[in-house]
């Protein structure tokens, strides 16, 4: 009965919403690889067998313990993406990845909720004074990690953290023209930012503007993701019979740009439906963030859904071309371990907010 | 409150991306459905094989022959400068001409890519035997065009070659594409569209690096018909090779229905060589002069004067001239090339002997105007409609034509040298076999032609004119064509024959000062009950009755031979 009870507040709705994400998740996965490798499959499967266990340790853990480990969660990420900095493997033009042995481990992923926990931590332990001195202490608090990814260079990451920052301001209580003063004021830096850019990125960035410049290199991607998105039309061409995807016009279509290949197959139709689960998720962490009142469990629900509806939100954005590549994971459907992971362990500290009210 | 607001900004950022995926994949979705196709599916043509031509008894003229060709594949070939290094190899030609081919003939990483064609069995074979070298290397059978007579039926049949930007912007909307063969000439060119039958193709599937996928639809090419021709193989090289390169030209045919039973133009050319050096040589082996070249008839016109004054009743067939070699009229004197006269003439002994004086007499009486007229009623002055391309439609004069065209008066010096066919008169040699089948069949006017079957349907259609001549005039005249070859002083008894009554005109046909006349030998056979008629022509080929008159013999005892 205890048992019972204790899990009574349980969102089976978030569970039951991921998991039918993830299983649509697998079923493009498959599409996307089979040709070439049933192996993306069997590591997914496991990545999210490993996902659960830790996802079971974090309902069974209150999110509290979790969020007072903030700046233990905050060092590691720095001292991983320093040794990415030093260390690691380059792939794609980038260097985010470290090798350790068994699998490539990508510190800037689990560097989002890492650094997204201390941010929660270091608001919960100043909810008392809400001025501008702490505003300002948890902006450089947020600027070494920010940077650090930024040369790796991982725009995507980097840029998630602006919204997770503005979003815990917000929720915390923090005045709004303090968060206007800040907006202000990186807005006026933003200039600074394109000399840290990689030639890459800017080259992203111009081929967002307008694809057609470099139709076969840079813009390549998105137009035949586009292309691909568009072709599915109404009901889509079929599971597995996708011909952007199939016939490999498609690139990088298990990772970041896999949306195409479920709207290409499932047309508007699946990939409506989709966006709708993704939205439901979005939403149940905005709910568990209402229905909770301690100020620890509102910051760490908004974090978590912030973290999860703005890679949403970029990634399909990007992939039908409505807004630059920035290299974000679609979470629980994009293939690789670190995303899944991360994820996995969000949903369950959200779980833990509903349980330990 | 905040929290409120944030989860009202998301459902908002959820509903602009549902929104830009409704317009992505509604509103756009055909646009990037075709984008899609068209990145994936590929057109590869299959030509169809193309019709063959055949003579009257269906003894193969033209056909299409089984060639080798090598192609290479680029998506099979490791290396496809390598593969085209050892190709020349064992060809024995240059890299560099490959490469040109292969640079010009390329359209896609499936599609076979033809580097030379024609090559010896032997060769294909050698080929064969190293393909492990050069993976990317194929030998196929290619069609190509047979000429069997090479050049005795070049003017009849035409050739084909590749179709060129201005048939291509003509004929685009009957399914003509580009790199087709197509007729270019001849009846190649006038039954294209019978002969070439309907390509066939395959879509093909291929992924983002242009390989073939698989191939989604196949259409099976549709064979182009056959043709046979009223031609008469034998007859026809029999003429060809009588010309011996000599420029002319010569007709045979059938006055009964206008079937052309041969139809030379000399000097000729190749159709399945190089067109590119016919089309160079100063002896313009292109123009098919039976058709396409207007002369002066000379003599033979007289058959034409001699039925416009006994039409018009000037003249009676016994009525008789005094010739003493010369006609004045005015202060102007046109000699007969008898310049001692030929005395006492009537009409069959003027044809006999071509006496100018007699058919300036008979011409004046006529007049021009008749003249014109009875030229206009054999088929003179317009074209024939024969199944060739280029017809010349010659010249009749007339008193309108030069008030006209020479802003001249017309002068009865005009008459007299239209009379007896110079002056401005220009005709084709098959204008002339048509009006001497007129004469021949007394009294109809046939349509030349050359197609006599497509595939099972004979032709039919072909109009014939009734020119309304008098029996006992057309007799009259061909009594005198009789004489040509078989009275003594005849001016063509070199065409005597022995096997067969030959009648004819012969015509030398003044063209300028210091220019060789034409020579005309024009007739029908055997006399009695024509069942050809015939044109034998030589441009600058001196007298009629030479070499001409022995052209059309030996042709025609080579037919009557035959056809015993």
């Amino acid at each position: 009965m205890l048992k019972v009870h204790k899990y009574k507040d349980f969102d089976w709705v978030l569970v039951a919403v991921a998991a039918a994400i993830f299983i649509a998740g697998l079923l493009f996965l498959f599409s996307a690889t089979y040709l070439r490798n049933i192996d993306f499959v069997i590591r997914q499967v496991a990545w999210f067998l490993a996902g659960s266990l830790f996802f079971i340790a974090m309902i069974n853990i209150n999110y509290r313990k979790i969020v007072s480990l903030g700046y233990v969660f905050y060092s590691l990420a720095l001292v991983s993406l320093f040794f990415v900095f030093l260390f690691g493997s380059k792939r794609m033009g980038a260097q985010r990845w470290l090798e350790l042995g068994f699998f490539n481990f990508q510190p800037s992923e689990f560097a989002k909720l890492f650094i997204t926990l201390a941010l929660i931590q270091y608001l919960t332990e100043h909810k008392a004074e809400k001025g501008m001195r702490h505003i300002t202490a948890a902006f450089f608090f947020m600027l070494a990690p920010f940077i650090l990814i930024l040369l790796q260079p991982d725009l995507g990451t980097a840029l998630m953290l602006v919204p997770v920052f503005f979003t815990l301001l917000y929720v915390w209580g923090a005045k709004l023209k303090h968060l206007l003063f800040i907006i202000a004021g990186g807005v006026a830096l933003s200039p600074l930012s394109w000399f840290l850019l990689k030639d890459y990125q800017k080259e992203r960035l111009m081929v967002f503007m307008n694809p057609n410049i470099d139709p076969l290199g840079a813009g390549y991607t998105v137009i035949q993701s586009r292309i691909a998105i568009g072709s599915g039309g109404v009901a889509g061409k079929g599971w597995l019979s996708g011909t952007q995807n199939q016939l490999n016009f498609l690139a990088e279509r298990h990772t970041d740009f896999i949306f195409s290949v479920a709207g290409e197959e499932w047309g508007f139709a699946g990939a409506i439906v989709l966006l709708a689960l993704y939205y439901v998720l979005v939403r149940r962490a905005f709910e568990i963030a209402g229905k909770t009142d301690d100020p620890c469990g509102v910051l760490a629900a908004c974090g978590m859904a912030v973290i999860i509806g703005i890679q949403v939100l970029v990634n399909i954005s990007m992939t039908m071309g409505f807004m630059p590549v920035v290299g974000l994971p679609l979470p629980l459907v994009s293939y690789g371990g670190s995303s899944l992971l991360v994820t996995m362990i969000a949903l369950g500290i959200l779980e833990s907010i509903a349980l330990h009210r | 409150m905040r929290i409120k607001i944030l989860r009202l900004f998301f459902t908002i950022l959820f509903v602009i991306v549902g929104i830009c995926l409704y317009y992505l994949q509604i509103i756009r979705g055909p646009f990037y459905d075709n984008l899609s196709s068209r990145n994936s599916i590929r057109l590869l043509n299959i030509a169809a094989p193309r019709g063959d031509i055949y003579d009257r008894a269906g003894k193969l003229i033209v056909t299409s022959a089984l060639s080798f060709g090598v192609f290479i594949v680029p998506q099979e070939a490791e290396d496809i400068d390598a593969e085209m290094e050892k190709l020349a190899a064992i060809l024995g030609v240059s890299k560099s001409l490959l490469e040109r081919n292969y640079k010009r003939n390329r359209t896609a990483s499936f599609a076979p890519c033809e580097l030379i064609r024609g090559i010896s069995k032997k060769a294909a074979i050698l080929i064969e035997e190293s393909r492990f070298e050069m993976p990317g290397i194929l030998v196929k059978e290619v069609s190509l065009r047979d000429y069997r007579y090479e050049g005795a039926f070049s003017h009849v049949t035409g050739y084909i070659g590749e179709i060129g930007p201005f048939e291509l912007e003509l004929l685009k909307p009957y399914g003509y594409s580009i790199k087709d063969l197509i007729g270019k000439d001849g009846i190649e060119r006038y039954c294209d569209k019978i002969l070439r039958g309907k390509n066939g193709g395959m879509q093909i599937q291929v992924d983002n690096r242009g390989r073939q996928v698989k191939v989604m639809s196949y259409k099976k090419p549709k064979s182009g018909r056959d043709i046979y021709l009223t031609l008469d193989a034998g007859l026809q090289k029999k003429v060809y090779d009588l010309f011996d390169g000599r420029k002319g030209a010569a007709v045979f045919m059938d006055p009964g229905n206008g079937e052309v039973l041969c139809l030379v133009s000399s000097p000729s050319y190749d159709p399945g060589g190089s067109i590119s050096d016919a089309i160079r040589s100063d002896e313009s082996p292109l123009l098919n002069r039976a058709v396409m070249g207007a002369y002066p008839p000379g003599s033979v016109f007289k058959i034409v004067t001699a039925m416009a004054a006994l039409e018009t009743k000037k003249i009676r067939p016994d009525t008789g001239f005094v010739c003493d070699g010369k006609f004045k009229i005015g202060r102007d004197e046109l000699n007969c090339w008898n310049r001692d006269g030929h005395g006492y003439v009537d009409l069959k002994k003027a044809i006999a002997w071509s006496c100018n004086v007699y058919f300036c007499h008979a011409g004046l009486m006529a007049g021009a105007e008749k003249i014109s007229e009875y030229a206009g009623l054999f088929g003179l002055g317009k074209k024939t409609g024969i199944e060739l391309f280029g017809e010349s439609s010659g010249l009749v004069p007339s008193k309108e034509w030069k008030r006209i065209e020479k802003k001249e008066i017309w002068y009865p010096g005009d008459t007299a040298n239209f009379s007896i066919g110079q002056g401005a008169l220009l005709t084709t040699p098959l204008q002339i076999t048509r009006m001497i089948a007129a004469i021949a069949n007394s009294g109809t006017l046939v349509q030349p032609h050359i197609l006599k079957r497509v595939g099972d349907a004979e032709t039919a259609g072909f109009k014939t004119e009734n020119t309304r001549i008098t029996r006992e005039y057309a007799d009259a005249v061909k009594l005198g064509m009789r004489m040509v070859t078989e009275d003594i002083d005849g001016t063509g008894t070199r065409a005597y024959s022995e096997i067969v009554s030959i009648s004819a005109k012969t015509s030398t046909a003044q063209v300028r000062h210091g220019v060789p006349p034409h020579g005309w030998f024009a007739g029908f056979a055997p006399s009695g009950n024509p069942k050809i008629c015939f044109v034998v022509f030589l441009e600058n080929g001196g007298s009629g009755g030479d070499v001409p008159a022995e052209i059309a013999r030996d042709a025609l005892e080579y037919w009557f031979k035959k056809n015993e």
